[in-house]
């Protein structure tokens, strides 16, 4: 099942604001109060107290302010989960859902990588405002979300205000763990390391993609000079500070003969990090417009694959392979692989029926039809 | 002697009361390397410099009564390749100590050493 | 390959600019066409000597794989690479954390008395008397004072002897005390009992099972040879340790007990046998020791039965036979090899006390004395039974752990042998790998720093080097194994 985040689904029945809001929706006339949006899937009767009204059922006689009739591509939001409304659009966004397992918040849209296989095209645009409806929404998520992860763009772009929405994760939901997804650069240099740290966030840990050992092979990838230097002195720089970090390998044509190498040297000189997550590639945004320049068959790198998850545990780090079903992967590979596509980006195939592997496995990105492996076959256990 | 070192093409040599006695030019290679060099070797014999004359040194090296001429030369050989790597040695520690001192200073400024979590 | 849409740069725009400046390396040659050249770090890479110049004088082609190789090791660095430095400067600083948590090992000799007469042992006693050559109780009390002032968060307690079961009673004091002191303290704490197995019953293996202690006996090789090593008066030494190998295991589980062997003239020409009879008897590891320098060794010149070549072609047949053995599935580990490798591909320097640098000296292991007596090493206590007592840091009366650690006679030489320093050490491509052993060029040079060029250690180290880098070069299947060793 693919979800439709946003879109403008919205058609409004009455008066409405005139500035776009945020709220939390709610299906229980007790929970009443300024941040909350009413949902009703039917029946006529509307409680009064609710910042705004999801009508999915009939047009009520007298629709409150800011009513408006919710189009069934959204039938899926429900209680908890947190919107942003633009009035003025009928649009409306899923910033949170809270059934899911995943939810991402997108704290910029600008970057500083402009990396060949990104899956978020940058846009150079000062998009401020959203940190801003970030802090308004993560009040209104619930206190047992078991992950926030925060993408962009590049969010230490954002710089203090990348610390005071952690800060502001940390008070509201601290109980959630956050994931941040970083190039790591504005961590090389000035104080947003220690600024990170000393929030003492009881469970963050920064993602950071590295694809190679050397900078020219780096630099290449994310299509900046300079980037691997900033990038390795954020890392020690996190790391010196006691922030948690997470290396990220996108293996695709552009990458997968460096793994044996990157492996060795993560081995030899960031044994401290946390976590190293060797990554499929998602046919997404530019991988898509580079499809033919960087699609290869995971079949085909599988060697420098082993290679590098052998280095890496031998080395006692901890190893996963994520986005690349099981039936690719080698056998001995298999203990490393993690299923973790969100919810709403999976998909199977044909040969997934009846796969006995079905459970354990990622599947597909949704998008991963463009190109499919030659090694996707149904596995039957013997 | 030509302007070359003497023995360096090999058949120049000659075991002389158990001893091959060298010239070796200054500019080629450095003081203490030859010194370095003749160190390496102290288990096959014992080197014995004289004083440096221009860009010239002669040194004897003094086996024991046991060499036969054979290893007496092959082990000049050897002692000529040593002098080759011992002078690129050289060259490398004078272009690379500098940086070497800044690294050690950096590494050792502020002791809070990068600890992997338990 | 089809290329990147047009928005996108490629390669070239990224390319490293011309020129680059070297970091400290050292090198060596390997054989007559490569050398061997190594970061301050002891990472490495094999070149030939053409590569080498070219690489010294900065005129290799920064596009090239050799160039991406030694960038990537920080042999060399450019505009686009400072991290490097940085990088370099967490690795120097990885290399001596070890040496900053200081004494980890402590070694109670409990007793020099023992049942056995090895030709090559340095300093049992065959006597019954046990006030001469048995450890005091109050001496055993200060030791584990000392043991307890060392910062280490690992602390591991070996007993040995002579044989340390003849003293059982003061293993067992030991081993409750400093429990009882590691409630409070809660260290990764450890016991290790260095025993020949012929006096285990069942009081001592309840006791071990209850308190999770190690034994490690030795074990020659076959009968034939561990008989002729290791005569036991009126016994079978071999039958004695194989029982008690199998009686040990079956009460505290397989691997609470390994092995080490001796290497004798009469081991030479057998190191096949002796590698099956491990393999025969379920170890998963072998230690291919050079005889030590040492005691009755050298006494009765022993170690003039063979030298240092002899043990090489040893070595070397030994591992071959190692790799076969791995090769057709069993797991069997050379330890000699393995350290070294460590050295070579793993960030942390090696805790093996007779490879470090600094020395390990005192900072690797602490010997307290049958007598009384500390030392630095377990080759320094050997070496003071030859009457030469130069590694002795004075006695369990007087002593704390500080004034041990800041003894003036042990630094002077943790300084002096310090490789970086030591003539011929300075400048050898194998210095990251190698490491000091005072005790042996004390033994037998009479320096603690030692002539390199007289050195058997240093000869050992050079060959064994040289013979594992050609095997990691030239070798894929041996690299292969050799690597799961790291
Ligand atoms: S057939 Fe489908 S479910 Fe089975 S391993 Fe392959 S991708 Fe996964
Ligand atoms: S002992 Fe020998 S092998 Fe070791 S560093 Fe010194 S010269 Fe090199």
């Amino acid at each position: 099942m693919l979800l439709k985040l946003s879109g403008r689904g919205l058609r409004a029945l009455g008066e409405v604001s005139s500035r776009p809001f945020i709220g939390r929706i709610s299906t229980d006339v007790a929970q009443r109060g300024p941040n909350e949006i009413w949902l009703a899937r039917g029946g006529a009767g509307v409680p009064d107290g609710f910042r705004a009204y999801l009508l999915a059922g009939p047009r009520p006689v007298m629709p409150p302010r800011d009513s408006y009739a919710l189009g069934p591509e959204f039938s899926y939001l429900s209680d908890g989960d947190v919107i942003r409304i633009e009035p003025d659009r009928g649009a409306v966004h899923a910033i949170y859902r809270r059934n899911s397992r995943t939810n991402s918040l997108l704290v910029t849209e600008r970057c500083n990588n402009y990396c060949v296989m990104c899956s978020q095209p940058p846009k150079d645009r000062d998009d401020s405002w959203i940190i801003d409806d970030l802090l308004q929404a993560i009040p209104l998520m619930s206190p047992d979300t078991g992950e926030i992860g925060i993408t962009g763009g590049e969010p230490s772009l954002l710089g203090p205000r990348l610390i005071e929405l952690v800060r502001c994760l940390g008070q509201c939901l601290p109980a959630t763990a956050v994931h941040i997804l970083s190039n790591g650069r504005g961590f090389a240099t000035g104080d947003l390391a220690k600024a990170l740290a000393q929030l003492h966030h009881p469970d963050l840990m920064l993602g950071i993609p590295l694809y190679a050992d050397v900078p020219e092979h780096h630099d290449y990838v994310v299509q900046a000079r300079g980037a691997f230097d900033e990038t390795i002195r954020g890392i020690l720089n996190l790391k010196r500070h006691g922030v948690r970090v997470e290396l990220r390998f996108v293996m695709h044509a552009e990458t997968y003969e460096g793994l044996p190498a990157f492996a060795r040297f993560v081995a030899r000189n960031l044994l401290f990090v946390d976590h190293v997550a060797l990554m499929g590639l998602e046919l997404m945004g530019f991988a898509r417009t580079n499809l033919d320049a960087l699609w290869i068959d995971p079949l085909d790198y599988q060697r420098e694959l082993r290679e590098a998850v052998e280095t890496l545990h031998r080395a006692r780090l901890r190893v996963s392979i994520y986005n690349t079903p099981l039936c690719v992967l080698t056998p001995d590979l298999h203990p490393f692989a993690r299923a973790s596509i969100s919810d709403w980006k999976n998909a199977y195939m044909d040969e997934c029926d009846g796969c006995a592997l079905r459970t354990q496995c990622g599947g597909f990105f949704a998008s991963s039809t463009l190109r499919r492996s030659r090694g996707i076959a149904r596995v039957r256990l013997g | 002697m030509g302007p070359r070192a003497a023995g360096e093409s090999g058949h120049e040599l000659a075991l002389v009361d158990n001893a091959i006695d060298l010239e070796l030019d200054l500019r080629c290679y450095r003081l203490s390397a030859i010194k370095k060099a003749a160190y390496r070797f102290a288990d096959r014999f014992t080197a014995v410099l004289g004083s440096p004359a221009q860009d010239r040194i002669a040194i004897s090296l003094r086996f024991k009564s046991t060499v036969t001429e054979v290893a007496a030369r092959e082990a000049t050989r050897m002692f000529f390749q040593e002098l080759l790597d011992q002078e690129l040695r050289e060259q490398i520690a004078a272009e690379t100590d500098p940086i070497r001192t800044l690294i050690l200073a950096h590494a050792f400024s502020n002791l809070d050493l990068i600890k992997r979590e338990p | 390959m089809t290329g990147l849409h047009a928005r996108f740069r490629d390669r070239t725009a990224f390319a490293p600019r011309a020129d680059y400046r070297l970091l400290p390396f050292r090198f060596i040659r390997l054989d007559d066409q490569r050398y061997v050249v190594t970061s301050d770090v002891g990472e490495h890479v094999v070149v030939s000597r053409d590569q080498l110049i070219a690489f010294a004088r900065h005129e290799l082609p920064v596009t090239g794989a050799l160039y991406r190789e030694l960038k990537a090791k920080h042999l060399v660095f450019d505009d686009d690479s400072r991290a490097a430095l940085d990088l370099l400067a967490v690795k120097y600083r990885t290399r001596v954390a070890p040496v900053a948590n200081l004494t980890g090992l402590h070694i109670f000799v409990v007793t020099l008395r023992c049942d056995h007469s090895c030709h090559y042992c340095q300093v049992s006693r065959q006597t019954e008397d046990k006030t001469r050559f048995d450890m005091a109780r109050d001496h055993a009390d200060k030791a584990l004072a000392l043991v307890f002032e060392s910062p280490n968060p690992a602390i591991k307690i070996e007993f040995q002897g002579g044989e340390p079961l003849l003293n059982f009673g003061l293993v067992k004091h030991v081993v409750q005390e400093a429990e009882r002191r590691n409630a409070v303290q809660r260290r990764d704490l450890q016991f290790v009992i260095a025993s020949n197995l012929t006096h285990l019953d069942d009081e001592i293996l309840n006791f071990a099972r209850e308190h999770d202690i190690y034994f490690s006996t030795s074990l020659d090789g076959p009968e034939d040879l561990h008989n002729a090593n290791r005569p036991l008066r009126g016994g079978n030494s071999y039958r004695a340790a194989v029982d008690g190998i199998a009686r040990a295991r079956a009460a505290l589980g397989h691997e609470f007990v390994s092995a080490l062997m001796t290497t004798t003239p009469a081991s030479l020409p057998r190191v096949e046998d002796i590698i099956d009879e491990y393999v025969r008897l379920g170890f998963t590891s072998i230690f291919l020791r050079s005889l030590s320098p040492y005691g009755f060794a050298i006494r009765t010149r022993l170690i003039r039965g063979y030298d240092i070549a002899d043990w090489l072609g040893f070595y070397q047949r030994g591992l071959a036979h190692i790799l076969a053995v791995n090769r057709r599935g069993v797991q069997l580990r050379e330890e000699l090899t393995a350290i070294a490798l460590q050295k070579m591909f793993a960030p942390l320097g090696s805790s093996y006390v007779d490879l470090q640098s600094p020395a390990g000296i005192a900072i690797g292991a602490l010997v307290y004395n049958y007598n009384g007596k500390i030392y630095g090493s377990d080759e320094g206590r050997m070496l003071a039974e030859m009457g030469d007592d130069s590694f002795c840091l004075g006695s369990l009366d007087d002593r704390t752990f500080a004034s041990v650690m800041t003894d003036d006679a042990l630094q002077q030489i943790l300084e002096d042998s310090l490789p970086e320093s030591a003539p011929m050490c300075a400048d050898c491509g194998f210095l990251p790998w190698c490491g000091a052993d005072p005790t042996f060029h004390r033994a037998t040079q009479n320096d603690i720093v030692g002539h390199k060029a007289f050195s058997a250690f240093c000869a050992k180290q050079m060959a064994v080097l040289r013979h594992l880098v050609t095997l990691l070069e030239d070798d894929p299947d041996a690299r292969r194994v050799l690597m799961s060793w790291v």
